[in-house]
């Protein structure tokens, strides 16, 4: 059964591939194995195989954008070795014409692979589909760990897994969430047709005529983020930075929703007198002024914080101040949420969990291996926000 | 017949071509890796996404193809669809008329029992429906995909695996039956999503290097030849080029042309008489851009530099080279 799997052109690295982080199915598997078999031609000089050109069509098939060249390279060189199984070399003899190819050097080559011409890869046509392309990338496991050094290298690489996701959610996901609020602007003139009342006139007129059109209200014309940063939050950081890029993203400079104001502003651990604007705490804002202006402009708040959940431990020095922030927050904020960047499971006896007695919170991580979690409980989220609408 | 494996890139290399309908195709020379991903989508029957800077030809490939397959009839096979960020995916598809309708509904007229007279087909379809009626070798070229909204191309994965459609209205299905070349160009920064993107075979344009940034001036500047500063001009791009930071509008294949054809132009009358005065000072400019002591002035930067930072930076540069 193993033979028969290394028989399959780039599987070896196929699966490095996708253990590595990218993202290949085995559709993506089949279009490679459709351009082998349609006869691709390889437009190297002499118009033969060659790895290079091997490696150009599963980058075109395979890399998308975004992701890594290098690493791909990196893994395609690693487990390409080219050489035959001495089984099928002796098969294929017979089809086979001499070629001027040399095999690919690799540190890992097992010395008893005969090194003949027959070694060939040549890519056959439609008419010899059973012959075609047979790269054996060896390099199974069991091969490599008979020498040492290498054994520990590649121990050490399965042991780690290279990713972009480092949050359980992506930055995607969050832009999709947040695009997903509707915004109305604050005119007199609505530009929403009311189609009930339009069907009613039409059907009373005989006639199509003039649609008439819904009085509207804006709902929101302020969004608000509040990052707690330093200290505990500082690893998740970049996942505020997320929220903040959906967040501008969804609010400023788009022609149908400028009416809405959109504002970050920073605390550490416990919102207190002050606000800042900056990362580094310098420019501040009086927190009577922010929630001033949170009461004037029929505000959504948005709280992104452990709440003491990271380091663990149950603070009063911590809560009660917490606890006064929200109820001074609640009287002014049309709707308030607040987005936790560590599981459930760790709010737990910490003074996340009291304070998420008093105010919506969700969590941004999921700790099953599904990791859906974290993107529905921000779509959660998202319907609190939308709550009174 | 044409067939898309026979594209070489060969018929537009070196000079541009006018269409009988007045329409004319530039000079376009594409790399050998770009012409191999041609062909590869062609036979495996997936969409090419091309992605690279603005300016570096990803439009205009389709175009190339198109010509160089059909000729004079290229525009019986090619179909562009220009995104917006306001396109659906049912623009490509169809739409119903349904203004037309109600306004023959208001005059009784009894065209309006037969919904299909109201269908209007969408580029997609069009391309399709091309391909169905057996026509071969068509390209759809869907330009800029990443200006519309960010589920936009998720909308489309149904229509791009299957290649065919459903008109809901008339429970008619289109397929196009054999394989259709699909371009699809997206500009770098934008994030596509995944389900999307497997199902597209990738090409990134690179910025072309030395040799084919000659090759691909002297093809759109043929005058240019004969230019003793050619190469200098050449240099101070690539300078230029290179000292403007990634994240900036750093000047592309199209400004390069643009900039070389302004030299050329200027360089063919500089010797006329009765020059304007405003013909006057560009010469000079050319002609300041010539003198052997010139450290780093180049003639007409405007075109090169677009963003008001880098302007500083050149203008900051030539301040204390003087």
């Amino acid at each position: 059964m193993n033979n028969q799997k290394n028989n399959l052109p780039l599987y070896a690295t196929f699966n490095s591939l996708k253990k590595n982080g990218f993202d290949l199915g085995i559709e993506e598997y089949y279009v490679l194995i459709d351009a082998l078999h349609t006869g691709f031609r390889f437009y190297n000089t002499e118009s033969h195989f060659s790895k290079q050109n091997l490696l150009w069509l599963a980058k075109t098939v395979w890399l998308k954008p975004n992701q890594s060249k290098y690493e791909f390279e990196k893994i395609f060189h690693d487990t390409f070795d080219g050489i035959n199984k001495p089984s099928e070399t002796k098969e294929k003899e017979e089809n086979k014409t001499p070629t001027k190819n040399e095999p690919p050097k690799n540190s890992l080559e097992k010395e008893n692979e005969p090194k003949e011409d027959n070694q060939k890869t040549e890519i056959q046509t439609n008419d010899r589909k059973e012959h075609l392309i047979k790269f054996i990338l060896g390099n199974t496991d069991e091969n490599s760990e008979k020498s040492g050094f290498d054994s520990d290298k590649k121990r050490l690489k399965r042991n780690f897994l290279f990713t972009e996701n480092y949050f359980d959610i992506s930055q995607r996901q969050i832009k999709q969430n947040f695009r997903s609020l509707p915004i109305f602007q604050p005119s007199s003139t609505s530009n929403e047709i009311d189609i009930e009342e339009t069907l009613h006139h039409w059907a009373k007129k005989d006639f199509f005529e003039k649609p008439i059109f819904k009085r509207k209200e804006s709902l929101y014309n302020n969004v608000v983020l509040l990052t707690d940063n330093k200290g505990s939050m500082l690893s998740f950081e970049l996942l505020g930075d997320m929220l903040n890029t959906a967040l501008s993203e969804s609010f400023n400079g788009k022609i149908d929703r400028i009416s809405v104001d959109y504002g970050q502003y920073f605390f550490y651990n416990v919102p207190q007198k002050y606000f800042y604007e900056d990362k580094i705490h310098i420019k501040h804002t009086k927190t009577y002024e922010l929630l001033d202006k949170i009461k004037r402009k029929k505000s959504l708040v948005v709280i992104y914080s452990d709440a003491g959940a990271a380091r663990g431990g149950n603070s009063d020095g911590r809560f009660k101040p917490t606890l006064r922030f929200l109820l001074h927050l609640k009287k002014v904020a049309h709707q308030i949420v607040w987005l936790n960047p560590l599981p459930k499971e760790r709010w737990n006896k910490t003074t996340a969990k009291r304070i998420s007695r008093f105010v919506e919170m969700y969590s941004l991580a999921d700790s099953t291996e599904y990791k859906e979690k974290a993107n529905r409980n921000l779509q959660k989220a998202i319907h609190t926000l939308k709550g009174k609408m | 017949m044409a067939n898309i494996l026979n594209y070489t890139g060969e018929s537009l290399k070196e000079k541009k071509i006018r269409l009988k309908n007045g329409k004319i195709i530039d000079v376009y020379i594409p790399s050998p890796e770009l012409i191999k991903a041609v062909h590869l989508a062609f036979q495996v029957n997936r969409p090419l996404l091309i992605m690279g800077e603005p300016g570096c030809g990803k439009t205009r490939l389709a175009e190339a193809v198109a010509y160089e397959l059909h000729g004079e009839k290229m525009y019986d096979h090619f179909f562009t669809w220009n995104i917006k960020s306001t396109t659906k995916s049912q623009d490509g598809v169809y739409q119903v008329d349904t203004l037309q309708r109600m306004y023959d509904a208001n005059i009784k007229d009894d065209k309006v029992n037969d919904i299909s007279k109201y269908i209007r087909y969408g580029k997609l379809a069009d391309a399709f429906m091309k391909e169905a009626n057996g026509d071969k070798s068509n390209i759809l070229l869907i330009d800029e995909i990443d200006k519309a909204d960010i589920d936009f191309p998720n909308d489309l994965l149904l229509e791009l695996d299957e290649k065919e459609f459903e008109v809901k209205e008339t429970g008619e299905t289109i397929e196009a039956t054999s394989n259709l070349l699909i371009f699809i160009t997206s500009n770098e920064e934008k994030e596509l999503p995944p389900a999307f993107l497997r199902r597209c075979l990738f090409h990134f344009v690179d910025f072309p290097d030395e040799e084919q940034l000659e090759d691909i001036v002297l093809a759109r500047c043929e005058a240019l030849k004969k230019y003793p500063h050619f190469k200098k001009a050449l240099e101070a791009f690539e300078a230029i080029r290179n000292n403007i930071d990634k994240n900036d509008k750093r000047p592309s294949t199209s400004e390069l042309i643009d900039w070389f054809q302004m030299i050329e132009y200027y360089n063919s009358i500089r010797s006329n008489k009765n020059l304007t005065k405003q013909e006057k000072d560009l010469i000079e400019e050319l002609e300041k851009f010539e003198e052997i002591d010139n450290k780093g002035m180049i003639p007409y930067s405007q075109i090169l530099l677009k963003t008001a930072e880098s302007r500083n930076k050149y203008q900051q540069n030539e301040q204390s080279e003087k």
